[in-house]
């Protein structure tokens, strides 16, 4: 136990200690350059940050406001939407890629859902998996404590609280942690991308002289559903397939 | 032109006859020299004609043998022996430049009157022109009794109507080229008028809806030309007055309706006496006249299904197509010219706009339309253009789709579609704010939000390592699964602690009987001792214990009640319950109150023999 207790001190005080500085002083130095609308050096000292090997939501946030006031909008909303799937309920990411979605010179209609299929999908997406994970992790030892007093409780108003709220905070648990595995299995398997050139056109097969099906411009964001080659299969919101070339779309 | 004319008459001999003989020598020096030019130029006709083909009896006629670019020798006439012949023959010869081409001709001429009623055929006649003997066509005319079928004049020169005696020798005829056409093909009508009289100018009053068509007229005449024409046996004046382009455009059988004219005919006076001076003098009168001309059909044949394009739209001839793009490289809001030009013939008129689709990134407007249509040999020819004014609007390389335009092709009796090449449009530049937000489907509440700015940056950052992910590793594992662990043990601890404990009452139950035996051995020492106090203490305790540990009361509740409930509980009988609490009174007594009932041996005997009751009935 207490082994694992200093892996984890040890682990922590690492991440902190040795690669904090870097990035940081980066992120600073960006930000200065942002404030003096030097927008493009900016960007460019973020950037910096992610070849590092670091993320974070803040730095794609701050990029993603970089490439928008350089009207660069696919490195906008790619930024924006990178920002999205590590922070996924943040009001400002979420304020700020629906302006920058106005500046797509492409409406992709979502196809009309259920009100609770759509609440459904926005309660699980407002986490990452991670997140459900943790609070699944607390819940549970929760969910400990509270068996530990029904064990030990000579009381029976106590025993019996005890007994639902571990039951409580156990099933809970697991139902977050359930919530957690789709919703990795769904950031897994579930790739988007975004157009990255001004225009492209999608094409029913992956082949070069294949039937032009429709346009994409810049920024549209798309589930990639699989690879051939160089080409990727895509699927809009609104439910149109086709087949991209890889050099136009970035996964997010 | 140069014409000259020379008349030998010897039948009406009139002034102008005698005017116009003015030197045969002239004339045929003249033909000599151009006989051997003529004589191969053109075609030989010999051919006989008749003015009418229908006579009163005392009607007189002419019959008229005509050499046609050739001279003749030696004419033998036909036999005429059912006529009269009241004149002739005349023999008259006829020499015409035009536009540096001679023709010449060379007639003889009767007037005959009929002897009787009939229908007569009159034999060819014969001539030799170098040598060969040529052979005219026969002709026939019909006899009918005079007045009995008032057409055409009588012999006086009275016609039954001026109407129809007019009629008959001017009309206008409608000849189409084709009786039998697809849909779509052209069809060439021509209106001809024939006369034999002197016309004024023609005026169209009635042109025909021709229901059904679409037209183009090929021709209007203005200035009438004539040619010499034989119809029916009759030699006529013929001029072409209208050409018009027919292009059905349905299958089946379609009418042409006739077409209304108007002219004025100059014909004699009447109600003068014809006299040797009349023509000199003559009186004429112009009379309007309205001539109608016949109807046609036109079998029209539907267009075949097979292969039939989709773009088709009734486009019938043969065309090419030319699709230019000024320019294929361009700024935003700078326009591009695309120019299709589709040039054949055929029915122009029918061809339309191309259909295709931009990209919306493009404003495009409606083509400007330029139609030519020209005549060549009587067939519709020309071109329709298209200009298209593309206004890129946003910048992007963007395709410009190929159309196609498809027609039938009336010689090759099939399907034909060109189709156009694909054009790749290159647009720099930047798309001004304003169309940026002319993007379609923005809703309302997003209008508003198009004036905002985006939110300010983060000034604090939190950094993971990239591919950090926390959920599903060992870390994450062992995290969750850790409480399970630790709450399984802690449960088997407390139960082990519980059986423990249950345990040591189970223990104490086993040697309650044991520390009864010991008590009541001490009791036995102090009865031989005779120490009576402690002799009842020791019973008194050994019997307590003994209930406290074989009914798991504890000391600190035993009491009578607590003990008898106990008993009761574990179904120990009541008299078994009256005995014990005999002997533990017995000892009580004596301890406190020094009252003994029985003797120290028959308590320690109760006392042993009851422990044993409780012991066989408590298993």
């Amino acid at each position: 136990m207490r082994n694992i207790v200093n892996l984890i001190i040890f682990f922590l005080a690492n991440t902190v200690a040795v690669y904090a500085q870097d990035p940081q002083q980066l992120f600073t130095e960006a930000n200065e350059l942002y404030k003096q609308k030097e927008y493009a050096q900016a960007a460019q000292e973020y950037e910096k940050i992610a070849t590092l090997g670091y993320e974070s939501a803040e730095v794609y946030y701050n990029l993603g406001n970089c490439y928008y006031k350089t009207s660069q909008i696919g490195l906008t909303i790619l930024n924006y939407e990178r920002a999205k799937k590590i922070e996924p309920d943040n009001d400002d990411i979420e304020f700020n890629l629906k302006l920058a979605g106005l500046r797509v010179n492409d409406r992709v209609e979502v196809l009309p859902q259920m009100m609770l299929v759509t609440w459904f999908k926005n309660t699980l997406a407002s986490q990452t998996a991670n997140g459900w994970g943790k609070t699944a992790l607390v819940l549970l030892w929760l969910a400990l404590i509270a068996g530990i007093v029904f064990l030990f409780a000579n009381k029976f108003l106590v025993k019996r609280i005890s007994f639902f709220s571990a039951v409580i905070f156990l099933m809970v648990s697991l139902l977050f942690l359930l919530i957690a595995f789709r919703q990795n299995t769904f950031e897994k398997t579930n790739k988007h991308g975004v157009v990255m050139v001004t225009n492209t056109y999608i094409k029913s097969a992956p082949e070069n002289n294949a039937v032009d099906l429709f346009i994409l411009r810049e920024g549209v964001t798309a589930a990639i559903l699989e690879e051939a080659g160089d080409w990727q299969k895509i699927k809009l919101a609104d439910g149109k397939v086709g087949w991209i070339k890889r050099n136009d779309i970035e996964v997010i | 032109m140069f014409v000259v004319t020379a008349y030998r008459r010897f039948f009406d001999a009139s002034i102008k006859s005698v005017l116009s003989v003015a030197s045969p020598a002239l004339i045929f020096l003249i033909l000599s020299i151009f006989q051997c030019a003529i004589l191969n130029a053109q075609e030989i006709v010999f051919r006989s004609t008749l003015n009418k083909n229908r006579v009163t009896l005392g009607e007189t006629f002419q019959l008229t043998f005509t050499l046609e670019n050739a001279e003749g020798r030696k004419f033998t006439q036909p036999n005429l022996d059912d006529f009269f012949v009241v004149g002739g023959p005349n023999q008259s010869s006829n020499m015409q430049y035009i536009n540096g081409s001679m023709s010449r001709s060379m007639s003889f001429s009767y007037y005959l009157q009929p002897k009787k009623e009939g229908t007569f055929s009159i034999e060819p006649a014969y001539i030799d022109v170098s040598g060969r003997n040529l052979k005219s066509n026969s002709v026939s005319v019909e006899v009918v009794k005079q007045g009995s079928n008032a057409q055409g004049s009588s012999s006086s020169g009275k016609p039954v109507t001026l109407e129809g005696q007019i009629a008959e020798n001017v009309f206008v005829m409608m000849v189409l080229d084709k009786n039998e056409v697809h849909q779509g093909e052209q069809v060439t009508a021509t209106f001809k008028l024939y006369t034999r009289m002197q016309t004024g100018n023609v005026t169209f009053s009635k042109v025909p809806a021709f229901t059904g068509f679409w037209t183009q007229d090929l021709e209007n005449v203005q200035n009438i030309q004539f040619s010499k024409e034989v119809y029916k046996g009759v030699q006529f004046d013929v001029a072409t007055l209208k050409k018009v382009a027919l292009f059905p455009q349905r299958a089946g059988d379609l009418d042409v309706d006739a077409m209304e004219l108007e002219t004025v005919v100059r014909v004699q006076s009447k109600g003068r006496q014809r006299g040797t001076w009349d023509d000199f003098f003559a009186t004429y009168q112009d009379v309007p006249f309205k001539m109608q001309s016949n109807k046609a059909r036109v079998k029209v044949k539907s267009l075949p299904n097979a292969n039939k394009p989709n773009g088709f739209n009734g486009v019938v001839g043969t065309f090419k197509m030319e699709v230019k793009l000024d320019k294929t490289e361009t700024n935003v809001d700078d326009p591009i010219t695309l120019s299709i030009k589709i040039s054949g013939d055929g029915n122009i008129k029918m061809i339309q706009k191309p259909v295709f689709e931009l990209p919306k990134d493009f404003d495009v407007f409606d083509p400007k339309t330029n139609e030519s249509v020209t005549k060549r040999n009587n067939n519709v020819t020309g071109y329709k253009t298209f200009d298209y004014l593309l206004v890129p609007r946003r910048p992007g390389s963007f395709k410009l789709p190929s159309f196609s335009f498809s027609f039938f092709d009336i010689n090759k009796k099939d399907y034909v579609t060109h189709t156009s090449p694909e054009f790749t449009i290159k647009v720099t530049g930047q798309a001004s704010a304003n169309t940026s937000q002319q993007v379609t489907g923005i809703k309302k509440e997003e209008v508003e939000l198009l004036g905002e700015d985006i939110r300010f940056i983060k000034s604090t950052a939190s950094f993971q390592q990239k591919n950090s992910a926390f959920f599903g590793t060992a870390l994450f594992t062992g995290a969750y699964v850790t409480p399970f662990i630790l709450f399984i043990g802690l449960l088997l601890y407390k139960r082990r602690d519980d059986e423990l404990k249950s345990n040591t009452t189970l223990l104490k139950k086993r040697q309650a009987t044991k520390a009864a035996a010991k008590h009541l051995a001490e009791a036995k020492k102090h009865l031989q001792a005779n120490d009576k106090k402690k002799f009842y203490d020791e019973t008194a305790k050994a019997l307590w214990g003994y209930l406290s540990d074989k009914l798991n009361v504890l000391q600190s509740e035993l009491s009578k009640e607590t003990v008898t409930a106990a008993l009761v509980n574990k179904g120990v009988t009541a008299e078994t319950s009256k005995k014990i609490f005999a002997v533990i009174e017995d000892c009580e007594m004596a301890l406190f109150a020094s009252v003994s009932g029985g003797s120290m041996d028959t308590t320690y005997n109760s006392a042993e023999s009851i422990i044993n009751e409780l012991e066989s009935q408590l298993k």
